[in-house]
């Protein structure tokens, strides 16, 4: 009997290649299903993290408190957590140092001094990061995830940001929330993605609560630390690229860590009942007609450890049939779309506020397209609210001249966000 | 005491009926072959033939270049003089899941079995072979029923509980599976029994004819009277198997026995040979044009190259059994 999560992995690809033919297009499906007990099978950290610059005053600071205050209710008995308040400086709200083991008790003290929290300060991020790396530093081996709240941007001077972040990797992962318009996407981004997290807005500070105990439910639910992709590839073969590509775009490429030879590891973070989806890219040296080769190996391993957990195959076959190397498998060619529209918001958003209306016409225009090729509605909602479409089949678009600030971010934050696709029979 | 059934080929001691062995200096009167014996038999060093690297033998592939190595069961022939099976990959799967057993008493008792597996199932050859193996043990054994229609029914439930057996306690739902259809000849008769959409034959030029009713989607709403047979096999669950052999479900063959007049050849197969070429009378003149005189084997290779040549889009395996004077 174990609560041990149960990997599988799943390969949908055309395996076919044309003569001559050297790229080897693949989804990999990672899914875990875990046993439905809520027993905890390994050491858990959570650290809230919680914006009191003084921009937060008023309704912002009340509904932070508020939402606070119920992500440490949904804490497990047995958790360990830590609340920290982020200004120019950071400080431990509760416990005083270190972590505290979530009961009855704690979690009461915890809402306590919470609710005593009051705006006034600047914005230092990594003045919040670092205190959260020293307390999850204290707790190796266990599931260690922070929660992140902000509403302004980041004070810190040149390149301080990007040096914290790279010592945080791997210490823990972090989620990161925005309420309001006044922060920056691309910044709180770029923590979010090196810490294997998501970032969303939340425009209005009463919904708050509901998004809190929503990532306080996944990251409860976690049951494996540190899994890594590892893929192999054959001699004089090369991985173009790794995405993550549901739920949402992360470029996976730049993360690879040598591990072997032949096999390379890209860090996907914890596991808990959940599935995943990767676009694998490997150039292969290309072989006669009807070899057959394996291009990819992936694997699902445990940080540190050689033990497989699951894995499959993608496969190349050489063929002179056309009509068997033309056919894209529909995952592929559904998550490309997905990730050029991801590509498109984001550079056509970037363009509109550099002024280039050219370019962000043409991107987002594009985006416009491939959210009518895929039928997704929501997609098409939210472009709308920044280009009038005069024909969605070919993305012919003209800019809004008055865009609110919550559309646009809404639509730069949730262009990475993919619907699924079911693989072929 | 058996009755006298011939004399050993190699002391020239007189065998009694269906002994398994001459008594008198050990030799095996019985011949046999399979796939898995085949398997066992062939170089089990992992040398990939193109950059020389030697593998893990948990692979497929070489674990350098990952071209895919040689596979022993990618093709087998058995060849039993009066009888012979080729069991081929084809051109489109990458593993050969099809396996075949064959083998024949002194006596002329024969027996061939064809398993094919079902590619939705995990390592699904291994329900093939395990299947396939474990009903010639009965088909040809000395302790099974007399009575051809009950030996081939506990040839089928000895395959079943191989198959079912397989993973040992812990089966799961998606675990191997097999069809199978088993020939037993003896006694101027043909018996015939199956589980899913594999085949029997009989070849008799213009008189050939379909022995077995597949257990599938397609077959069974013909059978019903609810689709004619052009509309049933156009569906896209015409191929749909209804009955096989796995660890979720208990053997239920159909058995036939037929007389025959040895004036004709019985082909066992899978479906990567009927699904290329559907009909008694047109597989009869493909086995024709192997030539007059045409040994069992050079039939079964011909049958596999015109699958091959439509397509070759599953696996194919075909045992070929001529019955002419065959009686005894």
């Amino acid at each position: 009997m174990s609560a041990e999560a149960e990997f599988v992995v799943t390969v949908d690809q055309n395996a076919y290649l044309s003569v001559g033919a050297t790229r080897v297009d693949a989804v990999v499906a990672v899914t875990a299903t875990g046993d439905a007990t809520p027993a905890v099978p390994t050491a858990a950290l959570e650290l809230l993290i919680i914006d009191t610059s003084g921009s937060m005053q008023g309704d912002r600071i009340a509904s932070a408190r508020a939402a606070t205050a119920v992500a440490i209710e949904q804490l497990r008995d047995g958790v360990l957590f830590a609340v920290i308040s982020g200004a120019t400086s950071a400080r431990q709200v509760y416990p005083k140092r270190g972590a505290a083991r979530a009961d009855p008790q704690t979690r009461a003290e915890a809402v306590t001094a919470v609710r005593k929290l009051s705006a006034g300060g600047g914005t230092a991020f990594s003045n919040w990061l670092t205190l959260a790396r020293q307390i999850a530093e204290q707790h190796p081996g266990a599931i260690r995830h922070a929660l992140l709240l902000t509403d302004g941007q980041n004070g810190d001077g040149r390149g301080v940001l990007e040096q914290t972040i790279e010592e945080c990797i791997g210490v823990f992962s972090c989620d990161c929330r925005g309420v309001g318009t006044d922060w920056n996407v691309a910044e709180v981004r770029k923590i979010a993605s090196a810490l294997l997290g998501t970032v969303d807005i939340v425009a209005k500070p009463e919904n708050l609560a509901a998004d809190f105990h929503a990532i306080m439910n996944s990251a409860m639910g976690k049951r494996v630390a540190d899994v890594s992709l590892r893929l192999w590839t054959p001699k004089g073969a090369q991985v173009k690229f790794v995405k993550q590509v549901a739920p949402e775009v992360e470029d996976l490429t730049a993360k690879r860590v040598q591990t072997g030879p032949l096999h390379g590891d890209y860090p996907l973070g914890a596991w808990g009942a959940e599935s995943r989806e990767y676009h694998v890219c490997v150039e292969v040296p290309t072989q006669a007609i009807g070899a057959e080769m394996l291009a990819c190996r992936a694997m699902v391993v445990r940080g540190g450890s050689t033990e497989t957990l699951a894995q499959g195959l993608v496969r190349a076959v050489w063929t002179d049939d056309d009509a068997l190397s033309a056919k894209v498998s529909r995952k592929v060619a559904h998550y490309t779309g997905q990730s050029e529209y991801a590509d498109a918001v984001e550079h056509g958003l970037a363009a509109r506020r550099d002024g280039d209306e050219r370019t962000a016409t043409m991107r987002l225009g594009r985006a416009v397209a491939l959210a009518t090729a895929a039928g997704d509605r929501e997609k098409l909602e939210m472009l709308a609210k920044v280009v009038d479409v005069d024909d969605a089949a070919t993305g012919t678009v003209r800019l809004k001249s008055k865009v609110s600030d919550e559309a646009e971010m809404e639509l730069d934050i949730r262009s990475r966000r993919t619907s699924r696709v079911r693989g072929e029979g | 005491m058996n009755a006298l059934a011939g004399s050993c080929p190699a002391c020239a001691e007189p065998v009694g009926l269906g002994d398994r062995f001459c008594e008198a200096c050990g030799t095996p009167l019985l011949r046999k072959g399979s796939t898995s014996a085949e398997a066992a038999t062939k170089d089990v060093v992992r040398k990939c033939p193109a950059c020389g690297a030697v593998s893990g033998t948990a692979t497929e592939y070489c674990d350098e270049c990952g071209l895919r190595l040689p596979d022993p069961a990618d093709r087998t022939t058995i060849d039993l003089g009066a009888l012979a099976g080729v069991s081929d990959r084809g051109l489109v799967h990458h593993r050969n899941e099809d396996a075949i057993a064959l083998g024949r008493l002194l006596d002329g008792t024969t027996a061939a079995v064809v398993c094919d597996g079902v590619s939705t199932t995990r390592q699904p050859e291994r329900a093939a072979r395990a299947a396939s193996e474990a009903a010639l043990a009965v088909l040809l054994g000395v302790d099974a029923p007399v009575e051809p229609v009950a030996r081939v029914r506990a040839a089928v439930e000895a395959a079943g509980t191989a198959v079912a057996t397989l993973d040992g306690s812990n089966p799961s739902p998606d675990g191997p599976s097999c069809t199978l259809v088993a020939a037993y000849v003896a006694g101027g008769e043909v018996t015939v029994g199956w589980v899913g959409d594999s085949r029997a034959y009989w070849l008799a030029g213009p008189d050939g004819r379909l022995l077995t009713r597949d257990h599938s989607w397609a077959a069974e709403v013909v059978a019903e009277g609810l689709m004619d047979e052009a509309a049933a096999f156009a569906d896209r669950r015409a191929h749909t198997i209804t009955r096989w052999l796995g660890p979720d479900t208990r053997p239920d063959p159909d058995v036939v026995s037929v007389p025959h007049d040895g004036a004709g050849t019985l082909l066992v197969c899978s479906d990567g040979l009927w699904n290329e070429v559907p009909e008694a009378g047109r597989i009869g003149e493909f086995a024709a044009g192997a030539g007059d005189g045409a040994t069992p084997l050079a039939v079964a290779n011909r049958l596999t190259e015109v699958a091959l040549a439509a397509g070759g889009r599953d696996n194919i395996s075909v045992v070929v059994i001529p019955l002419e004077g065959v009686q005894v």
